[in-house]
């Protein structure tokens, strides 16, 4: 893994979404659940975010997160990874994102 | 924490915390920074008010109120959503290298000499016994896996033994050659390990 990310978050019907600028892959996670409060509507202060050390042992193999949506008492849009757009992530055509709900709402 | 209807002087606790708590941590229900429901009566008025003592310094107080109500969208006891979002190469390939020990005796010590791609110098292990584990093999190469001028890896170690005629053994004194399977648990590009 190299190069940068951004966070995208669609709407509930996904219609619309709005993202985070850029984060370079190899960031704290702090700075990823800083830039994706920043970028995504509604969001601020009101997500918990935690690096999945199971699924990657280093920033390098791979990202991967938890979001918890701590202060949204609705649904919300199922977020993705993309590749960056100044930098976009290494190996870009090869790389696969995956997302999904844990734990539903409710 | 304390309320009344109208005088602040027959306040009553409403709950107190004895220590601090990360910043507005009363999302979290398990803490006990979070009262006992409180009925209230529409169209009243009511006084709160918090008391905050300041340690070591640096500290801050937020108040939060929630409201019951079954038939409220979004009630704050409602379960949080949690997403996993990931991006990787499902394709990708760790770098693994191989060590095999001939004629191994059981008896004795040996180091491990491994040549960094990027200085061509050579990095000395400890000093391992001949019957050594993988365990073993791992602690003593190790530090050249994770340190930061090669790949600040770690690295997993599998040892395989095979007798004189070729089989594979679980027989350590029967066995002559140890074959040790090291895997960097980090992904690397553009470099590779003599």
């Amino acid at each position: 893994m190299s190069g940068k990310f951004r966070i995208r978050c669609p709407t509930t019907d996904n219609s619309a979404y709005s993202e985070s600028i850029d984060i370079p892959y190899n960031w704290h996670p702090l700075w990823v659940k800083h830039y994706m409060e920043l970028g995504c509507k509604g969001l601020y202060e009101k997500i918990e975010l935690w690096w999945d050390y199971n699924s990657f042992a280093y920033y390098e193999n791979g990202l991967a997160y938890y979001i918890r949506y701590v202060g949204k008492n609705e649904p919300v849009g199922l977020a993705y990874i993309v590749s960056g757009t100044d930098t976009p992530l290494g190996d870009a055509d090869n790389l696969v994102a995956k997302n999904n709900v844990t734990i539903p709402y409710g | 924490m304390g309320l009344n209807t109208s005088d602040p002087l027959t306040k009553t606790q409403l709950t107190y915390r004895g220590w601090a708590t990360s910043r507005r941590q009363f999302f979290r229900q398990y803490y006990d920074a979070k009262s006992d429901w409180v009925n209230l009566t529409e169209g009243e008025k009511y006084y709160v008010e918090a008391s905050h003592r300041e340690g070591n310094g640096g500290d801050h107080m937020a108040v939060a109120v929630e409201i019951e109500q079954a038939n409220t969208t979004g009630h704050h006891h409602a379960m949080k959503e949690v997403q996993y979002i990931s991006i990787s190469n499902p394709n990708s390939v760790y770098e693994s290298s191989r060590i095999t020990v001939n004629n191994v005796e059981n008896v004795g010590n040996y180091k491990i000499n491994i040549q960094n791609p990027k200085d061509m110098k050579y990095w000395k292990s400890t000093d391992i016994p001949a019957n050594a584990t993988a365990s073993q093999v791992r602690n003593a190469i190790k530090g050249y896996y994770s340190s930061r001028s090669t790949f600040g890896s770690d690295i997993t170690v599998n040892k395989t033994m095979y007798l004189a005629n070729g089989t594979s053994t679980t027989n350590q004194t029967a066995a002559t050659m140890h074959v040790f399977y090291i895997n960097l648990r980090k992904l690397i590009t553009g470099t590779t390990t003599s």
